[in-house]
């Protein structure tokens, strides 16, 4: 079956609205995702984000050693024009992006302005299977006291990121994909707490 | 020969540009979102914003309520409801309960919301500083700088000049205590209902080029001093004539007959809902 570039796209922007709305909330689009055209180098949830977002106006920039292929794709289907990392609306990190490589292009890309802070880049980040026990609490507007957050996350990652999200209303918004349709959102607003059990290093 | 109209009116390019200001604005709560509004075939400052919103929304699962000034029935709604209808297809319902969708000008619904709800609010201003600063350029900046002695100084102009503050609608709120937010000409009563909603509330400006939102679970204080704390519409001691309703906002209507004073509900539907409920019980406990 093909991807109903109408009603299909209109789902996973539904689902995709109610976990930025929600931050650690889980959305499954594994339905969707299977009727999308695949690109081997990426999660079908990766490229179905993509295709709702991305169109001739906006920029992109894909990192990690394969994608050349992945670049080349969305380019294709969604018109949208490949940018440097500094530059880029959306930042695409594939699985198998190292985390060295990642947190570079963090700390370089679009975080918006105190008066245009829109103007910033949002994420699309895949990762292993989304839900399992992370360790860490998110809270903040969208989260009802706490929630789990959805995703292991490293140390390096979380204060590279808070940092980046520090002069709020600047700062960037995350979006995680996983193998399995499954999408989950992290907003500039949510604060991340601490790995539990761990002890406080000076 | 007829050609179909496109599923909601909007072309797909339109609705992509809609939905990641709409993303922006969550996650940036209270913050207003350029975006490039649509004309649409309804004259700007009729709830184009909002009906844009709704447009990029949309569903063939949904079910649909359009509300104007707590109205079902009335000329915006209504014709609001027919595009929709026949560019989607989707069912429409006066029931709050029933609807996943409710695009709203200038109330709140009575019947709390739920997490699977999203309210969509029309606006015709929505910069809470504008009365204060005609230059966008420099609200944007007063806004950057978290700079809103205008807003305060207005409310402070009102209790000197009438021992109160005399905004009837459109009551200036803090949002996730970072931007002040003009949460679209509802009444001070709903206000309230904004703080720590459980659906998520967007909110559209169609001919001032805005979309911004309250997330859930996000705390919205409307704007007081410590000495003049913030009152919302005060009803006790009254009731709906209809339905009897208490702890409602009401319409005041006079009586040119009677010379009296009567209100009645403004939210029709909750009345009409209440109504039929009261007919059922009559029905079932009728002794002859």
């Amino acid at each position: 079956m093909q991807l109903d570039s109408v009603h299909d796209i209109q789902k996973v922007y539904r689902e995709l609205l109610q976990c930025m709305a929600r931050p650690g909330k889980i959305a499954d689009t594994r339905e969707t995702a299977a009727k999308a055209d695949l690109i081997r180098e990426c999660h079908p949830a990766t490229f179905l984000v993509a295709q709702t977002l991305l169109d001739a106006e906006v920029t992109f920039h894909v990192l990690g050693d394969r994608a050349e292929n992945i670049r080349r794709k969305i380019a294709d289907y969604t018109f949208a024009a490949h940018a440097p990392a500094e530059e880029a609306d959306y930042i695409i990190a594939p699985l198998c992006t190292s985390e060295p490589e990642l947190l570079e292009a963090m700390q370089a890309c679009k975080a918006g302005t105190l008066e245009n802070p829109h103007d910033s880049a949002l994420w699309i980040i895949e990762s292993g299977a989304l839900g399992e026990p992370a360790g860490r609490k998110l809270s903040g507007p969208g989260i009802k006291d706490e929630a789990d957050a959805p995703i292991a996350l490293s140390d390096a990652f979380v204060s590279t990121r808070n940092r980046k999200t520090q002069e709020f209303p600047a700062g960037i918004d995350l979006i995680f994909t996983d193998s399995d349709g499954g999408i989950s959102c992290i907003p500039r607003t949510t604060a991340i707490s601490a790995k539990e059990g761990s002890a406080w290093v000076m | 020969m007829r050609a179909e109209p496109q599923f909601a009116f909007l072309d797909e390019g339109s609705k992509k540009e809609i939905r990641r200001a709409t993303l922006k604005a969550v996650a940036i709560p209270g913050y207003q979102v350029p975006f490039a509004s649509r004309e649409m075939p309804m004259a700007r400052g009729w709830g184009t914003g909002g009906l844009q919103l709704t447009c990029s929304l949309v569903g063939k699962d949904d079910v649909l309520k359009v509300i104007d000034q707590g109205a079902d029935e009335s000329v915006n709604a209504v014709s609001i409801k027919k595009l929709i209808r026949a560019t989607t297809g989707i069912p429409v319902t006066e029931r709050t309960e029933e609807a996943t969708l409710i695009q709203s000008r200038h109330r709140i619904p009575e019947v709390p919301l739920t997490k699977e709800q999203i309210l969509v609010l029309q606006v015709p201003t929505p910069e809470p500083l504008r009365q204060y600063e005609k230059k966008e350029s420099v609200t944007k900046r007063l806004h950057a700088e978290s700079e809103y002695s205008g807003a305060w100084l207005m409310l402070f102009e009102q209790i000197m000049k009438y021992g109160r503050t005399t905004t009837g609608a459109d009551h200036p709120v803090l949002v996730n205590g970072r931007y002040v937010m003009a949460p679209s000409p509802i009444p001070r009563f709903d206000n309230p209902k904004m703080d720590h909603s459980e659906a998520l509330i967007l909110l559209g400006a169609g001919r001032e080029k805005k979309i911004y939102a309250v997330p859930p679970y996000t705390d919205i204080r409307s704007l007081a001093f410590e000495d003049h704390p913030f009152e919302g519409e005060d009803f006790s001691g009254k009731s709906c004539r209809f339905c009897g309703a208490t702890g409602v906002f009401l319409d005041e209507l006079h009586v040119e007959e009677t010379g009296m004073t009567e209100y009645q509900c403004n939210d029709t539907s909750h009345c009409a809902d209440r109504l039929e409920r009261q007919d059922e019980k009559e029905v079932q406990h009728a002794t002859i």
